[in-house]
């Protein structure tokens, strides 16, 4: 007799993996066992089902390679050390931002121990100019402070690097239209 | 809390370095995805259900290598289509250590979820349960899948058949 027809394909199929699993009562492996012995294609699946599942039984976890093993035991020492050193290097582009401005306004304001003294109307504008400079100076300390703490949070610390790098990459060419203006 | 990490480590790396090989079938990437779960893992510490950690972490690292195949070009995936060609070679006389390189090669060639469900279960030898979270599928569909995926490999082991 040959039980192969689709209704008992699947049950096969399910009592097969039952089987592999473990979970076939006995009544259950004893149907199978039935069956199978009269269905040459069943006895062949349920042997195919046990093969398959020895070599299975045989693949090893493969051990994760000890360049790798180093690799995440350092996790938590170089996730540490990423979270202390980006306020730094917020702070440090904050600084050069806030230098960064402080020569702009040098240069608009001019110096004022020169031979042009300063008269009233200079005065209020070097006070205005003094005021936008200390409300730029807070702007760029919050902007960077929160800014940083976006891009660390979301695109960790190699990001943070080029992101400070652009401040300070500034500075020299700063540092140098201030030496040619007073030169 | 970085010697509960560590233990987490030596625990659990060999299970998600098996599973990224598994999918991502080359070396270094598998690493960096392996590295990249980790990272996550540490981030994530506080949050995570103790008893919950292996299942996340296979889920995480499946995810960031399935990330890896999608970000894969076209001729990549070429290369992945020959060896899956080669993987159905008739083998009569293979060895058992022959079957099991032939085996490796065939979960390598099974289509998604099949591939981590095979690992995940008949590799990692984890619970159905376990598999479910980890997969985020429900026991029942794990158990269908499963048994599909089971049924091609078996498919292809019939064409090796001494």
């Amino acid at each position: 007799m040959n039980s192969d027809t689709p209704g008992n394909r699947v049950d096969h199929e399910a009592a097969i993996n039952a089987l592999i699993d473990g979970e076939l009562d006995e009544a259950g492996i004893e149907r199978l066992r039935a069956a199978a012995a009269d269905d040459r294609a069943l006895a062949q699946a349920i042997v195919d089902a046990w093969r398959l599942q020895k070599s299975l039984d045989d693949l090893q976890l493969e051990r994760a390679p000890s360049r790798l093993s180093r690799k995440l035991r350092r996790i938590p020492r170089e996730q540490r050390r990423a979270r202390v050193a980006w306020p730094r290097r917020v702070a440090a582009g904050a600084f050069a931002s806030a230098v960064l401005a402080a020569f702009a306004m040098m240069m608009t304001v001019g110096d004022p121990s020169g031979e042009d003294a300063l008269d009233t109307e200079q005065q209020a504008r070097a006070a205005s100019a003094a005021r936008d400079l200390a409300i730029a100076f807070h702007y760029l300390d919050k902007v960077g402070l929160r800014a940083g703490n976006r891009i660390q949070s979301v695109l960790a610390d190699e990001v943070a690097e080029p992101v400070t790098r652009n401040f300070s990459r500034h500075l020299p060419y700063t540092e140098q239209a201030r030496k040619e203006k007073h030169s | 809390m970085s010697r509960r990490f560590r233990i987490w480590v030596d625990e659990y790396q060999d299970h998600a370095w098996t599973l990224a090989r598994y999918l991502l079938k080359d070396p270094s990437e598998a690493e960096d995805a392996c590295q990249e779960a980790f990272v996550k893992l540490w981030h994530h510490r506080d949050e995570i259900d103790p008893d919950k950690v292996k299942a996340w972490l296979m889920k995480v690292t499946r995810n960031g290598c399935l990330d890896r195949l999608r970000r894969r070009r076209p001729t990549e995936e070429l290369t992945e289509q020959n060896a899956e060609s080669q993987v159905a070679e008739p083998a009569a006389d293979a060895r058992r250590r022959e079957l099991g390189q032939w085996l490796e090669r065939a979960i390598a060639a099974l289509h998604e979820p099949y591939r981590s469900l095979v690992v995940l279960r008949d590799v990692h030898q984890n619970s159905y349960e376990e598999v479910a979270e980890a997969l985020e599928l429900s026991l029942s569909q794990v158990k269908v899948y499963l048994h599909r995926a089971r049924k091609q490999l078996r498919k292809q082991l019939a064409e090796v058949r001494p």
